[in-house]
């Protein structure tokens, strides 16, 4: 056997950039609809904005802490700042060409995205003199040098002027308050125009007295970690609201600037963001993208012509869940669901009709991402108002979603809901709900246990499992947990469930040292993971030791991953690949063959170390033969499918370009399940 | 089918423990247990209470928060008043628990009460005879129940279904470990030892009955410490396993223990007595298991609550208890169950005048066993004695007060008014001073009939007449003594209920 190298892991951040790049490569990829493929390229850039506020953020607070150190991956943060600019300059720089592409492609359809031409358009004098130009501020800024605060993502204007043989310079910040885009009919044509191309085209009409002799557009992308400070924080909703405010101001991370410009306007700019003052930033902290800095206006190119999207998918509802109580089914059989297959709407149905049903003595859920205007808050703080005893454990530190968070945590507080917020190190993670009926006298309780969160818009678009159970050994700890996570206790016994970080990591090890002992002893040993990312040092190295025992190991995850499958002696055995489709994975599945008894299990849990030690994750098995063998088969097509599969060798990824390629696991799985009876 | 939520809260020494159950009944009345909710808190009472002898306010403000969350939980099951909060040594053995337990009152409207070292062995007794397999067998060759806690122990023998010792003493694991806070950790086990050993001496010098026992069952969360560490496939430890897992520890640091045993700071640091105590007193009596039973003091709790409401059961128990312990003072047997009949024909025949709840029944039935037991000591004052050995006894289940009530009944049971002399009896409650009055005027007629120890009243009747209590009894000859002693004891009936009795005899001539 190969011993555990020290660089037998692949980098967490090249890991995910590689990531990133597969879903680049969707927006390339010939056989996705054109307006679906420009979706792609803003699904693109936006995760690389996350990947520079987090990422990149935390590694430039290493190198500031004059941390250099290699890693277990072999890089001491330097070298791996270094690594990410190189790949982000080839992402962008792909990400410009397709766009530029399917620009080209779009055009011959009459489609024209942020035209660049001249064009005798009234109505763009209209939308710079009605909306625009009364949004912005333009400022002189060389009188006196100094700019003012330039929020995190916010485009920018950089102007030089002249008047009278003097450069000034100026700057205009675009306001966050009108249109991303605009979209213009004009001989059966359609032109998209974001605000800053229209702006661009009256630069001179804002500075009337000068002339332009220079501008670009540029934008700063700040640190957006949020750290919660002191480990025993009496009040976690004040304290996150601190941070969030504090977030608008942390340091810059990244400048992208959108066109090539002179060393002297280069100088200018870093003058006046005050990134070469202290030295912390590299000349590869400037990005110049040749290209629009940000993509997000490309979700709202909306056309008629169906062929440019996908086929309309229309979740169903399973005909034996029509017309009928969650709770009548539930208290017979197990139901196991599959979004986006399955719609979500069962679900938050569900939750109202607890919320009414007179019978339901208690509510208590898990709310960590939630949607705009969610049913099942306004659910929740119905039931409250109805008198029922509701339990809301609100998670504030889902990150970007942290102020959403707040909103909904005070307007629930103000309904009756009972609201806590968890652990101030720890996220919960887990997607719970519990419904507590008395039913005859007797108190029967319903569980909800899902891999994906209480969203009702993004459950149209992520993969996900909801589970139904009246089970009373689960439920009984399902509600344990709640206390647990509601401050009421730490001291409970787990059996029926496992959750993160109390059990999960030990949990996870003896299933993984069982099919190790059954391979060595010459039996049938299999592992199959399907997870979005895998990076720990333990687990990696436990399914190291897995593949060279001689355990089959099949692993579908959708992002970041350490393991280095391949290597001689020591993951042979290991198979790693990558579905990237029109829905993002994000489903939980864990197999074990466990000597023949196969075991189940679903989870909110990646196999990362801040999901097994820092988050509260539940991790459960699925006994109920049927809903197993549903999710054996989600688990089959993953494994079959070889159109949306990219396949990982050491730290490389290929995608199957094989022609006879047919199977793409999405449909077949949605097929399954819409067609369900 | 009837179901009913029930909430209980243990306060121990290292935590508080609330469990809320479901209880239904089927259609062939058998009762089924279901636990909704069982949740830890931990809180070190017993700390405070065994290092400084008070709670602190510190540990009563947390106890405070705590409750105020239990409350929540109850609102929760809508349980309203249906459960029982209860406070063990660590509350009992505080010089301030009645602040402590004015403050929960206070702040949460949960009522706490204290049961007494007795109770709570009772209880820890019937949860382990309901849940232990094969608790019969091992009780019908002798056993010892040790009931090792953080503030006491109790020590219960017993034999073919009767508890023939029953005690509670100050060796709790947190108590030794605190009695000997201050000595270095590498030689702190030999005290342990030397404070230990010292209990097994009185054992075996105090109770003949020492000898007869084969096996030990433990209980309390002591065993649960040892489950948590050993996780024995059986429901017993192995004393090897035992005296092993001493030896290595015995002299290690409490924060070594916690990291090598994976157990908290509070487990590791009351690991060593309990191990030391359960060693010692199975070495003792020559046992090499120590059984255990998994059910926690919680659901014993909630079952011994639910029993107690089945109160017909729970006193022929007693009864049996009253008679093994009379016999061991040589009572007059089949005096104490001809008053004990009568007595009992009385409450019942008069129960609409008489109206005597469930706890002064179970007094009345102690006294007419137990009233003349001071016999064995001195005929003269065998009132005062027969109180004395009451007071002395500790029978498993019975509450202490009732207990007194038992002697302050033997003690004026007799036809002189004795009452206004004793000082203790001037301190009761008037709503006690009630209760021991209706129960000696039961007693006093129910004696009188068989003043002569003679049994010559075969059988009574009686009749409420309108201004009138009649008690017609049945002799073959007449009772002289017994119309006598009728005629100098009723005056406490009148006086008790507002209405005369009078006695009338019929002669039944063979």
């Amino acid at each position: 056997m190969n011993s555990i190298g020290k660089y037998n892991y692949n980098n967490r951040e090249l890991s995910w950039l590689d990531f990133n790049e597969r879903v680049l490569m969707q927006a390339a990829d010939e056989a996705v609809p054109m307006c679906e493929r420009l979706k792609f390229l803003a699904i693109h850039c936006a995760n690389l904005d996350e990947f520079f506020m987090i990422r990149v953020a935390g590694l430039k607070d290493l190198v500031s802490a004059g941390y250099k150190e290699k890693d277990i991956y072999g890089f001491t943060p330097p070298e791996i700042l270094e690594e990410i600019s190189c790949r982000v300059n080839s992402q962008v720089k792909k990400n410009a060409e397709i766009f530029q592409s399917l620009s080209l492609k779009l055009s011959k359809l009459n489609i024209e995205i942020l035209p660049t031409e001249m064009l005798d358009m009234e109505i763009l004098d209209e939308i710079f003199y009605s909306e625009i130009s009364p949004a912005i501020t333009p400022l002189i800024i060389s009188e006196i040098e100094k700019i003012p605060f330039i929020f995190n993502l916010k485009l920018c204007f950089f102007v030089e002027l002249e008047n009278e043989n003097k450069v000034f310079d100026a700057l205009i910040i675009l306001p966050e308050n009108i249109k991303k885009v605009y979209k213009i009919k004009k001989s059966k044509k359609s032109y998209y125009f974001t605000p800053e191309n229209i702006l661009e085209r009256y630069i001179d009409k804002i500075f009337p007295a000068y002339s332009v002799k220079n501008y670009f557009l540029f934008r700063v992308t700040r640190n957006a970690d949020l750290p919660i400070k002191h480990e025993d924080i009496e009040d976690l909703l004040s304290s996150i609201e601190e941070n969030i405010s504090e977030r608008k101001w942390s340091n810059i991370v990244r400048v992208e600037i959108d066109r090539e410009i002179t060393d002297a306007l280069m100088n200018k700019i870093k003058h006046y963001l005050n990134i070469n003052v202290n030295g912390d930033y590299a000349d590869n902290d400037v990005y110049t993208t040749n290209h629009p800095l940000n993509l997000s206006f490309l979700f709202n190119i909306i056309e008629e012509n169906k062929s440019l999207y996908y086929k309309p998918f229309k979740s169903s509802i399973p005909d034996y869940l029509k017309n009928r109580s969650i709770f009548d089914i539930a208290k017979k059989k197990d139901i196991l669901l599959f979004r986006p297959c399955n719609d979500f709407k069962i679900i938050s149905k569900w939750i109202a009709e607890a919320g009414n049903d007179k019978n339901v003595l208690s509510i208590k859920m898990t709310l960590y991402r939630t949607d705009k205007n969610s049913k099942i808050v306004e659910a929740l703080a119905n039931a409250a108002l109805k008198g029922k005893h509701v339990c809301a454990v609100v998670e504030l530190k889902a990150r970007f979603d942290e102020e959403k968070n707040v909103k909904w945590a005070k307007k629930l507080e103000e309904a009756g809901c009972i609201v806590t917020y968890g652990f101030s190190d720890k996220k919960i993670h887990a997607k719970i709900f519990l419904a507590t009926r008395k039913e005859e006298g007797k108190i029967v309780r319903y569980a909800h246990i899902s891999t994906g969160n209480y969203n009702e818009y993004t459950a149209n678009i992520y993969t996900d499992i909801d589970y139904i159970t009246a089970e009373e050994e689960a439920c009984s700890e399902i509600s344990n947990m709640f206390n647990y996570m509601t401050g009421y206790s730490d001291i409970f016994k787990w059996s029926r469930i496992k959750l993160a970080p109390v059990n999960l990591r030990q949990t996870l090890s003896g299933l993984i040292d069982f099919e190790i002992s059954e391979a060595k002893a010459g039996r049938r040993a299999e592992i199959i993971i399907k997870v979005n990312s895998v990076f720990d040092a333990e687990i990696t190295d436990k399914i190291y030791a897995a593949g060279s025992a001689g355990v089959l190991v099949k692993m579908i995850i959708r992002g970041i991953c350490s393991i280095k499958p391949g290597i001689k002696d020591l993951s042979e055995n290991i198979e790693v690949k990558s579905i990237i489709g029109r829905f993002l994975e994000h489903a939980r599945i864990y197999y074990f063959y466990n000597g023949g008894k196969e075991k189940v299990f679903i989870s909110t849990a990646d196999l990362m170390t801040r999901n097994l030690d820092k988050r509260i994750e539940l991790f459960f098995e699925i006994k109920d033969h049927e809903s197993k063998k549903k999710l054996m088969d989600i688990i089959e097509c993953n494994i079959d499918d070889d159109l949306k599969s990219w396949l990982l060798r050491e730290d490389k990824y290929t995608f199957n370009t094989r022609e006879d390629s047919k199977f793409n696991c999405q449909e077949r799985i949605c097929n399954k399940f819409c067609g369900e009876k | 089918m009837k179901t009913n939520i029930f909430g209980v809260v243990d306060i121990g020494a290292g935590s508080i423990r609330c469990q809320i159950s479901e209880i239904s009944k089927n259609s062939y009345a058998e009762r089924r247990i279901r636990i909704l909710e069982y949740i830890v808190f931990p809180l070190s009472i017993g700390e405070d209470t065994f290092l400084k002898k008070y709670i602190t306010l510190d540990t009563v403000y947390k106890a405070a928060e705590i409750f105020k969350k239990i409350k929540l939980k109850f609102k929760e099951y809508d349980i309203n008043g249906n459960y029982k909060a209860v406070c063990t040594s660590a509350v009992r053995d505080a010089e301030n628990k009645h602040f402590f337990i004015n403050h929960i009152r206070v702040k949460t409207g949960i009522e706490l009460e204290i049961i007494d070292a007795e109770e709570e062995l009772y209880i820890k007794y019937l949860g382990v005879s309901e849940t232990l397999k094969g608790f019969k067998k091992l009780e019908s060759k002798g056993v010892v129940l040790v009931n090792l806690s953080s503030g006491n122990v109790g020590i219960n023998i017993r034999k073919n279904k009767i508890s023939l010792f029953s005690s509670t003493l100050p060796y709790g694991a947190l108590r030794i470990a605190q009695l000997f806070s201050d000595i270095e950790e590498k030689i702190k086990y030999r005290a342990y030892e030397q404070y230990i050993n010292k209990l097994v001496l009185l054992l075996k010098k105090s109770r003949f009955e020492y000898d007869k026992i084969n096996s030990v069952i433990g209980s309390d969360t002591s065993t649960g410490l040892l489950l948590e560490i050993f996780k024995p496939e059986e429901n017993f430890f192995d004393i090897i396993d035992l005296a092993n897992l001493y030896s290595r520890i015995k002299t290690v640091s409490a924060s070594q223990i916690s990291g090598e045993l994976s157990i908290n700071e509070y487990e590791a640091k009351i690991i060593k007595p309990v191990l030391y105590v359960y060693i010692s007193i199975m070495k003792s009596v020559g046992a090499k298991k120590l059984y255990f039973s998994d059910q926690n003091f919680s659901d014993q709790l909630t079952r011994f609550y639910l029993a107690k409401t089945k109160e017909k059961k729970f006193n022929k128990k007693l009864i049996e208890y009253f008679f093994y312990y009379g016999k061991r003072y040589n009572l007059d047997e089949k005096h104490a169950k001809q008053v004990l009949i009568f007595s009992e024909k009385i409450r019942r025949s008069l129960k609409n005048i008489l109206n005597v709840k469930p706890d002064e029944r179970t007094a009345l039935i102690g006294a007419a066993i137990l009233h003349d037991v001071g016999y064995y000591t001195n005929i003269n004052d065998h009132h005062e004695y027969s109180n004395k050995i009451i007071h002395s006894l500790n029978i498993p289940g019975l509450d202490r007060e009732i207990l007194e009530n038992i002697g302050f009944c033997s003690l004026f049971h007799g036809s002189g008014e004795r009452r206004a002399l004793d000082a203790a009896y001037y301190k009761l409650s008037p709503e006690r001073e009630l209760t021991i009055k209706k129960i000696i005027s039961i007693l006093k007629i129910a004696d009188a009939l068989d003043a002569s120890h003679m049994q010559l009243i075969k059988d009574i009747t009686l009749e409420a007449l309108d201004k009138l209590i009649k008690v017609t009894v049945v002799s073959s000859v007449t009772p002289f003594l017994e119309i006598k002693h009728f005629k100098l004891k009723s005056k406490d009936f009148l006086e008790t209920f507002g209405i005369p009795i009078e006695l009338c005899v019929k002669l039944d001539y063979e």
